[in-house]
């Protein structure tokens, strides 16, 4: 053979090779990770904006059923706990936080066990949930339309967004005063490139949810009295956010047209008393305005573990329950103080002191009180073996008492006794009462418009926050043994403090609280 | 040769080896020292309670009572209420005679007075925690039973139950599930009948008081004392509702 004649022959295999080899090598080196999915790959369909909001609800649930390791929920903590309307005496480091009318008249939480409650001082997780609500708000507006089939179903991702956002930065508000505002969303490439934001004051964080939800209830719709649509943010969730908002605010004015916006539009109706415990049980109730879903699906992955992502859960109700209610897998658990309920409550005519609440006398470590038994749906998951327990209700955020009430509060600090009273009929005439103290003046009026929120929405996160929205008018909280100058608008010694050596080295233009800033946790 | 001899070394050390390990720990699971259980047997209960410090104001109220002889009968059982149940008794009438005077207060010698007089039955109701027949735990079951107590026309169940809670020491790692025992003092009229499917633990505070036994078993030459726990209140006083 020539030597010719042999590179022809090896020639044209190798070329025949080299061809194949390099057409299907490019699959092969261009080949992304089969799993993993980024920005551009994942916001091309409704789906994966679906998926998106999914999360953001699962994100918010996640936060409110933790605090800390085994501790109850941030939830029941910051809204109810500290107030006074309910005690745990096993949890020695929780004593210190409870309002001084307790039995032990311990004074007024002074967070003196910090170590004990990272969870109560770190704001971080929120701040998961704004990032995913920015993400949905960043990417979503640049989606066609055709992906979603109208204009509308795309911009009610929007407005559930804008809610979700809204929310956190007013619940963040609640626990923590001024907050970090944070707009934008970063990504891997701004790693080591994040400048640090200072606090900004909350009511201009505020003003800015305002907008975002007037925004949003023009996106979003009625549920109609669907109370299965509950469990999304809608048009009714939205304004009653902007209600509590504008009530935060002292914008009482607005607060009273948002409020009566949502009473006479939303399609909600009061529960009949014979059927109260019904607003509980989860996508049930037409008095329900907002629920965070919480009732048991099969298809949970996160079930078993009951980590923080699990829809339905044990220990986040069970907080309340001791005793044959739960098959005394409890010995121990959250007791109302005997003597509040009693001042609270008309206990010969209230019905829901008889619905909601059960005496239980004193018991392991527990002092004589009453037991919260508004979330009682007590399950296993597998009756046969009695294993996986969980109590099947759903967490109730915004109901119509909640705003009834609240436009009494607005209608009896913008001067309107009668509206305030007429109000107040409708929560205390269920309750088969007339009225408690038969107020005659703006300051009697207020005090019973609170003192009916408490008998009211007791063990629904809400309490707490009431008492520091009418700090200035009613000086509950001074009442309760707070010093006079703890709970100044200056100072706000009613919020938490934040956990400075954990997030100030993330931003070195967080400041602490101003009251913790001179007084020692 | 060498090989043969570093072998053996080498299987004398593992027999040596597993020969240590196999050993068994006594005292592996237990957390503690294990109690003698019979260190009262030569004890009477009074004697008992007497040299226990968180019982010497139940000692005063057994005196005043004349409470002694019925306590160290032989066979009985007797259901210890501790000094702060009778704080908290002497607290609860104290707010109830305020009602009248605001400066009135109940304390040990008015109750010592009503024991030692009986006044309104009183010192009777001391009879309450006393059973007279033994109660171990070979008796007690998980659903309980009615036992009479020495109080007249008062029974009381008592009963060796299972439990599931976590923070009363049961592990799901573990394959026993611990028992306690309780003591349910039931409001008339009686109409909780007891079965399985309606054990002592599914009795509410509405129907009885269900408390528990912290310390069980304490056997005394006489007979068993059973410590209930903090949280009760001496005679129950003030918890019906």
């Amino acid at each position: 053979m020539t030597k010719q004649n042999l590179i022809l022959k090896l020639f044209f295999p190798i070329v025949v090779v080299a061809s194949i080899l390099g057409i299907s090598c490019k699959k092969y080196i261009y080949q992304g990770p089969i799993t993993s999915t980024y920005g551009a790959e994942f916001w091309t369909s409704q789906q994966s904006v679906e998926q998106a909001t999914a999360a953001m609800y699962g994100q918010l649930r996640a936060d409110f059923v933790t605090a800390d390791n085994s501790s109850p929920g941030l939830f029941f903590l910051a809204g109810d706990y500290v107030s006074g309307s309910f005690f745990n005496a096993s949890r020695q480091d929780y004593r210190p936080l409870t309002a001084s009318r307790n039995p032990f008249g311990t004074g007024p939480f002074n967070f003196n066990y910090a170590p004990y409650n990272h969870g109560m001082h770190d704001w971080s997780r929120f701040y998961q949930l704004i990032a995913q609500c920015n993400l949905i708000l960043q990417n979503v507006p640049d989606m066609p339309t055709s992906l979603f089939g109208s204009e509308n179903k795309k911009n009610a991702y929007l407005g559930e967004a804008l809610f979700m956002k809204s929310f956190t930065y007013f619940y963040i508000i609640r626990i923590w005063g001024d907050p970090v505002f944070v707009e934008k969303t970063y990504n891997g490439a701004d790693y080591g490139n994040i400048a640090p934001i200072a606090r900004s004051p909350e009511a201009d964080v505020l003003d800015s949810c305002i907008s975002y939800l007037t925004k949003a209830t023009s996106y979003l719709e009625y549920t109609a009295g669907d109370p299965s649509k509950s469990i999304r943010a809608n048009k009714g969730s939205a304004l009653a956010l902007l209600a509590h908002i504008y009530a935060w605010k002292h914008d009482y004015a607005n607060a009273h047209k948002t409020c009566l916006e949502l009473i006479n539009n939303g399609g909600y109706s009061l529960e009949p008393m014979s059927s109260y415990k019904n607003i509980w049980a989860g996508e049930f109730s037409s008095e329900s305005i907002f629920e965070i879903s919480m009732l048991f699906n099969p298809t949970d992955p996160n079930f078993k573990g009951q980590g923080a992502w699990a829809e339905a859960r044990f220990d986040f109700f069970a907080t309340f329950l001791k005793g044959p209610i739960i098959n005394n897998l409890r010995s121990q658990s959250w007791v109302s103080p005997y003597d509040f309920i009693q001042n609270l409550y008309d206990t010969t005519n209230d019905a829901r002191f008889k619905t909601i609440l059960s005496f239980v006398p004193p018991s392991g470590s527990d002092e004589i009180g009453y037991m919260l038994e508004k979330y009682t749906n007590f399950k296993y998951a597998e009756p046969g073996t009695e294993t996986s327990p969980y109590i099947n209700n759903n967490l109730v955020v915004f109901r119509l008492s909640d705003i009834i009430l609240l436009d009494a509060e607005a209608l009896a600090s913008t001067g309107d006794l009668a509206g305030a009273a007429a109000d107040l009929a409708q929560t205390e005439n269920r309750a088969g009462i007339s009225s408690y103290s038969n107020p005659t003046n703006q300051f009697e009026m207020l005090n019973e418009i609170i003192d009916e929120r408490g008998r009211e929405l007791i063990g629904e996160g809400q309490w707490y926050f009431d008492l520091i929205r009418t700090e200035p008018a009613i000086g509950r909280l001074v009442l309760y043994g707070y010093p006079r100058d703890r709970v100044t608008p200056a100072n706000k010694g009613y919020y938490w403090p934040l956990d400075m050596p954990l997030l100030f080295p993330q931003d070195n233009l967080l400041t602490q609280n101003p009251w913790w800033a001179s007084h020692t946790l | 040769m060498k090989r043969i001899s570093i072998l053996n070394f080498i299987l004398l050390l593992t027999i040596i080896l597993f020969m240590v390990a196999c050993n068994k720990n006594k005292n592996y699971i237990i957390g503690g020292v294990p109690e003698d259980v019979n260190m009262y047997k030569n004890i009477t209960s009074y004697d008992v309670l007497k040299n226990d410090p968180k019982y010497d104001t139940l000692i005063q109220i057994i005196d005043a009572a004349g409470f002694k002889d019925k306590l160290n009968k032989p066979g009985v059982t007797f259901f210890a209420p501790s000094n702060i149940s009778i704080f908290r008794y002497l607290n609860a009438r104290t707010i109830q005679v305020q009602k009248t005077n605001i400066y009135a207060k109940f304390a040990m010698d008015s109750l010592l007075y009503y024991l030692s007089n009986n006044i309104n039955g009183t010192a009777d109701s001391l009879g309450m925690y006393l059973m007279d027949q033994l109660l171990p735990y070979s008796v007690l079951t998980n659903t309980g039973a009615y036992y009479p107590t020495e109080l007249a026309g008062v029974k009381s169940i008592v009963s060796f139950e299972y439990t599931k809670d976590p923070s009363l020491g049961y592990n799901p790692l573990v394959s026993s599930v611990p028992q306690i025992v309780y003591y349910t003092y039931m409001w008339k009229p009686y109409t909780y009948n007891l079965s399985d499917a309606n054990p002592a633990g599914n009795i509410t505070p509405a129907l009885g008081v269900h408390t528990r036994v912290i310390t069980s078993g304490i056997m005394t030459k006489t007979g068993i004392i059973d410590e209930l726990e903090n949280g009760h209140v001496l005679f129950f006083y003030g918890i019906k509702r």
